[in-house]
């Protein structure tokens, strides 16, 4: 058995002294930056890279890396205690975990969030160790018109993020694909909806749109409701998962674990994507959606894990193909080029130490990250003891802070007031952020990748039909649509008989 | 107080023509001004014109004090407090990197801290407007690219300022020339076949960039042209560009050198020719588009510091030497290299004449294109 | 009937769409169109555009049939405060630097809470600003002065 071999290797090189100390280190360093909104791994890894010059580049590698996944542990924290998202990914994990809290269950939402990150980076691992490079060649076979056609059924899945008014869900949608048109269009060179402001040209950064429209509307709505006000959270019940919420959140794990690697591995899928996904599956096979929205444990647990899940199997395209799958990718190549090491086909036989090392540091990363986790939700959750007064101006704070660094510019803060003020309109009107919000992340790809594809062929919509995987999600869409209109037309044609 | 002065002296100077040694460039760019933005302009200028004398006044005396007390005597002491290097650029970009590895030797050799800070957005205008606000008594410092200096004042029909004269050059740090890459799987090894291939393919040849207005784009779009072939140019943002060229759905690219390094020397792209006069010391066996037939073809990225119009010169100066001195130093000498860059050097001046020459090659490049960021 | 039209939750939910769509088609109507095979700049933005005047049209009448009433209580305070903290912010951490925009953001954003107490407000901005100049400015080295210079 290669494969044990090679991992034993691995444990040799990342059980080290200085490792497993630079392991640690990135992993403390991404919580910290993973609960502040705003700062992300990217400016954090981006800072830091000079510094990493001076030691070896495995050890380089193996912090850096330490502060990606770590970042997306810490995220979930602030999103479940406050509806603050710390990060792009941990967006979708408000939508249950703040519930959870508000209903006294921040312990276990936290618990949950870790215990399904540590699940799926075990997976990740494994899945990375037996199939990395295999994988990363399909992902090449993705070109536009696949990406388009999933996109395409994201969106539709996406009326599935609906509880209640169905009508008004599709409305947000539109409204996050309009909101997501603004800034500089990448086919044409147009600058839309952005007023001659230089600020608008690259378009609405999507923490600012998360920020104000969940933690800063969420505040103002607070601070309205004079009963909620004066004790956040009435009472805080026990820390731990109960063996009821463990056995709900087994399966939204698993499959929130392989979810995210499939995303993780198609490079220019955003973060959210894959959490976005595992929350809209878990809603749909639930025996009652209902829950949802209102503090199921599923919709913590299942994003929870596939934001893990796809943060670690970014590295899959990075390491064997060469091919950075998102911005921190791209750095983490940078740093490795100016280490010397060109990542590509070659490095696992040139670099087996690297390789390795650094596939099973971000095994042993995610059990420190563990540890370090779950004796810190004591310390957490007792933050909700704080009176709220003073309470939401520390949010106000590190948001704030947050925003201004991702660049340096207080454009953004005028920005996120503006959401603020939307977010609370929206709340009042009943109008759900999140199918907006999913709307926003996609619809950009969607359009580009459309007209992209559309280019390519020189004009020839049969693309879409013709290469197989697209034509996969094709019928898959269609599919879903007739599910999903299924149990209206049966209602309908019971009324009609009935 | 001195602030608010300052302010509106920016309004002043933006909404004054200006007299540029390209004058005729400027006449025209000025001619096609949206309706909309003149507009605005005239609004504050109306707002502006009765307090004008006085402020006038007042702004000279305060800015000639300024220009007399403090830089002067800053200048020999500089730097006396840390300084910002903009760049207008996210962090992991060629821009950022070459910034933070001469700012930290500056750091060193100054004993004042060279802190990077980026500050991206619309193709590095943001940034760079933001320098030319700055005050210029050399502790707001830039580096800069050939994109926003020498490319958007025509790709961009409304820029509130003009790089080239709101600027001073101080150093050009590097030349990085692009690459231009097939797929292996493409079966065209040279230029000449790529070319073949391209006057007898239907639909013609697809090329991707990292962006419209690009060196990228602009690049390929030269390379068409010369050659009279029909290609399609296909956008994408930044380096997503990579994979559908690495899939064979894009014939070819113009691509900066690290960016493709991992997959020339994997053999999945093959590197055809380098956009640069002389050959790169990174891919020494690639020959230049020059020698390929292109005569005068040279299109590649620069990086250079720049400080807002008005520095004092012998902290400009002090800057040059110190800058020039670094990039000589072997060990940073030999990661850019690696990192797919070729030190340049020399005195503002050179640097200067660079710059004005380059943006007359790029205002006809771009208005060939077509290319606009309306 | 007119204090009913005031308080009904999806008559404004609709006309938020459609001023929105209105609004986004009157601005696209400058971007090329293109055709469906070969789109310009103006053809996701109008679509879009119109897609939601449709469903804000749908959801107004909804609403004007079904007479939802918006639920809750809220605070015209919060609403006007707590934003402007945020631009405070903005604002000053370009004019002024670190400290003074933290220190703005605390005060206004406590202010505007019906619970303020000065005492309490000034101890909190102390601590925060020791907590966040620890962790950003030392602990992470953002580059932000703490007070300008002028």
């Amino acid at each position: 058995m290669e494969i044990f071999q090679n991992l034993i290797f691995g444990f040799s090189v990342a059980l080290s002294l200085q490792n497993l100390f630079y392991c640690f280190l990135g992993c403390l360093l991404g919580t910290l930056i993973g609960v502040l909104p705003g700062i992300g791994p990217l400016a954090t890894i981006a800072m830091l890279t000079p510094i990493t010059f001076s030691i070896s580049p495995v050890a380089a590698l193996i912090m850096l890396a330490g502060i990606y996944y770590g970042a997306q542990y810490g995220g979930s924290t602030t999103a479940i205690l406050v509806n603050l998202p710390g990060e792009t990914s941990a967006v979708v994990t408000c939508l249950d975990g703040y519930q959870m809290a508000r209903q006294g269950r921040a312990g276990p939402a936290l618990a949950i969030a870790a215990i399904g990150s540590f699940f799926a980076g075990t997976v990740c691992t494994l899945i990375i160790a037996m199939f990395g490079p295999a994988i990363a060649e399909l992902a090449l076979e993705f070109g536009p018109a696949e990406y388009f056609s999933l996109m395409l059924m994201g969106l539709v899945a996406a009326a599935m993020l609906a509880h209640g008014d169905m009508v008004k869900s599709l409305a947000m949608v539109v409204m996050g694909l309009l909101l997501g048109t603004v800034g500089t269009d990448v086919n044409s060179g147009w600058r839309r909806f952005s007023f001659d402001i230089a600020e608008l040209a690259d378009g609405i950064g999507f923490v600012v749109v998360a920020v104000g429209v969940f933690a800063l509307g969420e505040i103002v709505a607070n601070l309205g409701d004079s009963k909620k006000s004066a004790v956040f959270v009435a009472k805080v019940g026990g820390l731990f998962p109960t063996s009821d919420d463990l056995k709900r959140s087994s399966g939204p794990i698993i499959r929130g674990a392989l979810l995210g690697a499939f995303f993780g591995v198609l490079p220019g899928t955003g973060p959210a994507i894959a959490s976005f996904s595992s929350y809209m599956i878990e809603k749909k096979i639930s025996k009652d959606p209902s829950r949802f929205g209102h503090g199921a444990i599923e919709g913590v647990a299942g994003p929870e894990s596939a934001n893990n899940a796809d943060a670690q199997c970014k590295f899959i395209p990075m390491l064997t193909l060469g091919i950075p799958a998102s911005g921190t990718m791209a750095l983490m190549l940078g740093a490795l080029m100016i280490h010397g090491i060109a990542p590509g086909p070659t490095v696992m036989t040139q670099r087996p130490d690297l390789f390795w090392g650094l596939i099973v540091s971000m095994w042993i990363g995610n059990l420190m990250l563990l540890v370090l986790n779950l004796p810190l939700i004591g310390i957490w959750t007792s933050l909700l003891k704080v009176p709220y007064r003073m309470l939401f101006p520390a949010i106000i704070v590190f948001s704030c802070i947050g925003i201004y660094s991702l660049n340096n510019n207080p454009f953004e803060l005028y920005l996120t007031a503006l959401f603020g003020i939307i977010g609370f309109m929206w709340m009042k009107f009943a109008c759900p952020p999140a199918p907006m919000l999913l709307g926003f992340v996609l619809g950009p790809m969607m359009e580009e990748n459309l007209r992209r594809a559309l280019l390519m062929s020189r004009g020839d919509p049969m693309v879409f039909l013709t290469q197989p995987i697209s034509l996969g999600f094709v019928i898959a869409t269609v599919l879903i649509v007739v599910v999903m209109m299924a149990p209206a037309l049966r209602k309908r044609r019971g009324d009609i008989t009935g | 107080m001195n602030r608010c002065l300052k302010q509106s002296a920016i309004l002043e100077v933006v909404s004054k023509p200006r007299i540029t040694p390209e004058g005729t460039a400027q006449a025209d760019s000025k001619a096609q001004l949206p309706r909309k933005v003149v507009s605005i302009s005239r609004g504050r200028q109306r707002r502006h014109r009765v307090s004008d004398g006085v402020m006038k006044l007042l702004l000279f005396t305060l800015v000639g004090v300024f220009f007399l007390t403090g830089p002067a005597m800053a200048s020999d002491l500089y730097p006396a407090q840390p300084v910002t290097v903009i760049v207008a650029f996210t962090p992991g970009g060629t821009t950022d990197m070459l910034t933070r590895m001469v700012s930290t030797r500056l750091s060193e050799q100054f004993g004042k801290a060279f802190i990077v800070e980026n500050k991206p957005g619309a193709g590095g205008n943001i940034g760079t407007e933001f320098v030319v606000r700055a005050r210029p008594d050399g502790y707001t410092l830039m580096v800069n690219s050939v994109g926003p200096i020498a490319v958007n004042p025509t790709l961009y029909k409304n820029l509130p300022f003009n790089p080239i004269t709101d600027l001073e050059p101080v150093v050009q740090i590097a030349e990085v020339p692009n690459v231009l890459v097939v797929p292996a799987a493409a079966n065209t090894p040279d230029l000449k076949e790529l070319i073949a291939r391209g006057k007898t393919k239907k639909g013609g040849l697809s090329y991707s960039s990292t962006g419209i207005g690009t060196s990228s784009h602009l690049s390929s779009f030269m390379l068409a042209q010369s050659a009279k072939l029909t290609a399609v140019h296909i956008p994408y943002k930044g380096a997503d560009a990579l994979n559908d060229l690495l899939a064979g759905r894009i014939d070819f690219m113009f691509a900066t050198i690290p960016s493709v390094m991992t997959h020339i020397q994997s053999g999945k792209l093959l590197a055809i020719a380098v956009s640069s006069a002389k050959r790169s010391r990174s891919l020494p066996n690639v020959p230049t588009m020059i020698e390929s037939g292109y005569p005068g073809f040279e299109a590649g990225s620069w990086f250079g510091f720049f400080a807002p119009r008005g520095t004092p010169q012998t902290v400009i100066a002090k800057l040059n030497q110190a800058v020039n001195e670094i990039i000589k130093d072997p060990a940073i000498d030999e990661k850019m290299v690696f990192a797919g860059a070729d030190p340049v050097g020399g005195s503002p001046e050179q640097f200067k004449n660079f710059i004005s020459s380059e943006f007359k090659k790029w205002q006809i490049v771009v208005k060939d294109s077509g290319a606009t960021a309306q | 009937m007119k204090l009913e039209l005031q308080n009904n939750r999806d008559f404004w939910a609709g006309m938020m769409f459609l001023g929105t769509g209105v609004g986004a088609m009157i601005v696209a109507r400058h971007y090329p169109f293109g055709t469906t095979l070969s789109m310009g700049p103006g053809y996701f933005p109008m679509v879009l555009g119109g897609m939601l005047v449709v469903f804000g049209a749908f959801i107004l009448l909804r609403g004007l049939r079904k007479k939802e009433k918006i639920q809750g209580s809220w605070s015209l305070r919060a609403l006007i405060i707590l934003p402007l903290s945020v631009l405070g912010f903005g604002t000053l951490m370009n004019l002024a630097g670190f400290i003074p925009a933290l220190a703005a953001v605390v005060v206004l954003s406590a202010a505007s809470s019906r619970e303020f107490k000065f005492k309490e407000v000034l101890l909190l901005t102390l601590f925060l600003g020791v907590l966040s100049a620890a962790m950003f400015i030392w602990g992470l080295g953002l580059p932000y002065p703490l007070i300008k210079k002028f």
